[in-house]
């Protein structure tokens, strides 16, 4: 379904007394991946590594450099603007922080129905109201959440509401960018489980950006690691854990604190 | 030895009196690490606070004992403060680049601890003394780095000089409120087994805060638990992770994805919000989301305190323990 070949997202650095171009950053460097539907694409690394600008790269928020990105036949880095605009009802993105991501000054109910309305779903506004609240029950929120603001809400049910916008078009494939790392570990669990069950229920695919491997570990089918713009290893989510080839793939996996106090403690995980 | 007897913590708004953290006690033993987790607003930081008492005032009120060689730190005057603060206990914080000042020199403020906690020094002692700080916290071309700035340095980088400006009076406690929460996994084991290290060379007690199960089972000897401003539980660790018995740290454990279990599967949840403190009873404060039925008594008397074993403390619910001992026998 998405099959991304060869994409670069370089940035210039402009330095000098002309500002002229000194540099580039590398933050994107000739990476390939495939998502099949129903399929959740799981993607790790440092900070810096390049992982959301990878994300960002995929949905055209960011002009790649070079390379491809096709998503259902269509080559996206090709399309004007419109026509993008068009792509994106297939392609979503769910943030790490809700409460920069929605805005603070719409109502829950405005948010929702924004993307139905750009891409004239529902013929009336009665229609649309209707599909907003059939989406905030779906994310398990309340029916009177639809007048209320993003502020009234905490942080676990401000995700529950970029997640009924995410889902709003019936994406194809969802970005989730962090989207659990800001929430406390019980509410985590919950919009995990959202996030898997409509995936069942919509087969939808995900690429789950995250630095916490326990997360993607249970999330994904699939992982690939990414370490300074490269992807260093992509494989399915057990043989990762089992078997990681790469050294800075081992080196990540023996760094992560593991909930369980009689592992070995050799202090050589740095 | 640090002992903390009842500590109670205020906070005055407006027009009604919020209690943050509520008759907290624990005892930290010499050379061992504490942790004390707990998800957002539980009250870990404003215990951590209100024993350096840095809380905001006039608003937060602490009562309760604080002692440390048998001395009450909530008794003491300003003076007598400022020499428990960084020669006692020492603390250091999530976000470097807001805890350091931007506009000194790394080194500036290395060297202020030293002018202010030994006022004869002389400045050649103290910038000495600074660069053998940054040298035993792992930093790279240390007399170079006295030079830069907070915002030249990476996370990792000053966290460390957080750390040995925490560390440069050799105090006998170090609080850590959430050291590695803002770094990467890797950097992030690299300041823990630098902390274990210091640790073990100056025999240091750590009080270790984090929401961070995984850093707790690694880094702590002891932990303890807090739910909405109380103490819940406390167990030596491998008896918490392996024997964890309050309703709560059942579900904390039950709701972390697990590497033994089956991938894509649904995770346990802990139904319901984090209470807020406005809107606190008196009784068992889990009780609303443990999804036992809890009639009014339970919700509004104080559950008491047990021993089940030497070391293991909980903080029992009536309704809960029967309901868990049902559970277990069926």
């Amino acid at each position: 379904m998405l099959n991304v070949q060869n994409l670069k997202m370089h940035f210039p650095v402009f330095g000098g007394l002309l500002r002229r171009q000194v540099a580039k950053v590398f933050a994107v460097d000739d990476v390939s991946l495939k998502v099949e539907p129903g399929e959740t694409l799981g993607l790790v690394g440092e900070s810096g590594c390049g992982k959301s600008t990878l994300g960002r790269a995929i949905l055209q928020l960011y002009k790649p450099t070079g390379g491809s990105v096709q998503f259902l036949g269509k080559e996206l880095t090709e399309l004007s603007k419109s026509q993008m605009r068009d792509a994106r009802k297939d392609i979503q993105v769910i943030l790490q922080d809700p409460g920069e991501s929605l805005n603070s000054r719409h109502t829950v109910g405005r948010i929702i129905e924004e993307p139905l309305e750009i891409h004239g779903i529902g013929k009336t506004a009665k229609d649309r109201k209707e599909r907003a609240i059939e989406l905030l029950k779906k994310v398990g929120l309340q029916e009177d959440s639809y007048n209320r603001y993003p502020h009234e809400f905490s942080g676990g049910q401000r995700q529950r509401i970029s997640i009924a916008r995410a889902i709003a078009l019936e994406p194809k494939l969802i970005i989730c960018d962090e989207a659990v790392s800001a929430l406390d570990v019980s509410i985590q669990s919950q919009i995990l489980n959202l996030l898997m069950d409509l995936q069942k229920e919509m087969n939808l695919a995900y690429i789950f950006i995250s630095h916490d491997l326990s997360v993607v570990r249970h999330v994904s089918d699939r992982i690939a690691v990414m370490y300074l713009g490269k992807i260093v290893e992509i494989t399915d989510t057990d043989t990762l854990y089992s078997d990681a080839l790469h050294p800075y793939t081992q080196a990540l996996m023996s760094a992560i604190p593991m909930p369980d106090p009689r592992r070995k403690k050799d202090g050589s995980n740095t | 030895m640090l002992q903390v007897k009842n500590l109670s913590t205020t906070f005055a708004l407006e027009n009604e009196t919020v209690c943050a953290v509520d008759k907290l006690s624990f005892d930290l033993p010499q050379g061992k690490t504490l942790g004390i987790v707990g998800e957002s607003g539980s009250g870990k930081s404003v215990s951590a606070l209100s024993i350096l008492r840095l809380l905001p005032r006039p608003m937060g009120q602490s009562t309760g004992e604080v002692l440390v060689d048998g001395k009450n730190i909530l008794d003491m005057n300003p003076e007598e403060m400022l020499k428990i603060r960084g020669n006692k206990i020492s603390m250091i914080f999530q976000e470097p680049m807001t805890a350091l000042n931007p506009v000194h020199s790394v080194g500036k403020q290395l060297m202020e601890t030293f002018f202010l906690h030994f006022p004869e020094i002389t400045k050649a002692d103290a910038w000495n003394r600074s660069l053998e700080m940054l040298t035993k916290v792992g930093i790279p071309a240390p007399d170079k780095r006295m030079h830069e700035y907070p915002h030249q340095l990476s996370g990792g980088m000053r966290q460390r000089v957080m750390i040995a400006i925490a560390l440069s009076c050799e105090p006998d406690i170090l609080i850590a409120d959430e050291p590695t929460t803002a770094l990467d996994v890797t950097v992030q084991a690299q300041i823990i087994q630098l902390m274990k290290d210091l640790q073990k060379k100056n025999n240091m007690s750590i009080i270790f805060i984090t929401h961070d199960l995984g850093v707790v089972a690694e880094s702590c000897d002891e932990v303890l638990v807090m739910y909405a401003g109380r103490m819940v539980e406390q167990a030596p660790v491998i008896e918490l992770f392996e024997k964890p018995s309050h309703p709560y740290t059942k579900a904390l454990m039950a709701s972390l994805p697990q590497l033994s279990q089956q991938r894509k599967t649904q995770l346990q949840t802990i139904s319901g919000l984090v209470p807020s403190l406005k809107e606190l009873k008196d009784g068992c404060r889990f009780g609303p989301r443990s999804g036992f039925p809890h009639d009014e008594e339970s919700l509004t008397k104080r559950p008491e305190i047990q021993q089940i074993t030497e070391s293991h403390r909980i903080e029992w619910c009536p309704i809960c323990q029967k309901a868990l001992q049902e559970t277990s026998l069926c």
